[in-house]
């Protein structure tokens, strides 16, 4: 049993390293997991799309608001 | 640069959907091993890959949001999601987080290792110790030694993942394997 603190320090570590390096050698992406995130790529592009194609037109369909008229000789704020 | 962040990186620029779909699964296929593995230190083999799906999905939903522009910055917001991933799955499940420790699967995966790597009665002790010591931590001990220890994040990683300060991150999991071994002996 490892006693001082780098010991046991060095033991967790290889105990990551070791089961890290076994994980990552029998771990293959599965196809289905690509699928889901070209899927959900495809989903955020749509909503995208959706998105722009109403802020155009809210922008068509919104009423133009004119500049309050004023008459020649109306006093106004001075620049 | 690192390749992960340049395809990041082009994503968020990329216009076309079918560009998008192609990054879209490169990225999946950089980045599916390492989170598979930091999903799998809290939660059941039998849920883990659900959780990575949701994980996975969130990741390339929230990618053209992702703001940074390191490699460093993107795996800190990519375990940021992971973690909030397990949380949602404990929350459904009404199950008490981080009580699980998949002590049966990394004793499997050492052995495995082992066949590479072959090792020394004295080391194999040492190994068993040492998850003895992961098992015996505290919940919230355990996901700091977890995340250093056993999935290999160094001090700042831990930092910038969970905005503690390196300091801080450095004393805790200090404190957390001195608790730890009192534990177990």
């Amino acid at each position: 049993m490892p006693e001082s603190q780098v010991d046991i320090d060095m033991s967790m570590h290889e105990l990551g390293q070791r089961s890290r390096a076994a994980h990552n050698k029998e771990y293959v992406v599965p196809v289905g997991l690509l699928e889901i995130a070209k899927d959900e790529a495809r989903n955020q592009w749509e909503i995208e799309q959706q998105n722009e194609r109403d802020r155009v037109a809210n922008e068509r369909d919104a009423p133009k608001i004119e500049p309050p008229h004023r008459a020649p000789n109306e006093p106004g704020i001075e620049p | 640069m690192d390749q992960l962040i340049k395809i990041v990186r082009t994503y968020r620029l990329t216009g076309g959907v079918a560009e998008r779909v192609r990054l879209a699964e490169e990225i999946c296929r950089q980045i599916a091993p390492d989170l598979r593995f930091f999903v799998f230190g809290f939660v059941p083999p039998s849920d883990a890959d659900d959780v990575l799906q949701n994980t996975i999905k969130g990741i390339i939903g929230g990618l053209r949001k992702f703001e940074g522009d390191s490699a460093k910055q993107f795996w800190a917001w990519c375990y940021r999601i992971a973690r909030n991933k397990i949380c949602d799955h404990f929350r459904e499940k009404a199950a008490d987080r981080v009580r699980y420790v998949p002590s049966e699967e990394l004793h499997r995966l050492v052995e495995q290792s082992a066949r590479d790597a072959p090792m020394s009665p004295a080391v194999r002790l040492d190994l068993e110790y040492a998850m003895k010591v992961l098992t015996a931590s505290k919940p919230e001990c355990y996901e700091f030694l977890w995340q250093h220890y056993i999935f290999g994040l160094d001090y700042a990683e831990i930092a910038e993942e969970r905005t503690m300060t390196y300091d801080n991150v450095r004393m805790k999991i200090g404190r957390c394997l001195d608790e730890a071994r009192r534990l177990v002996k």
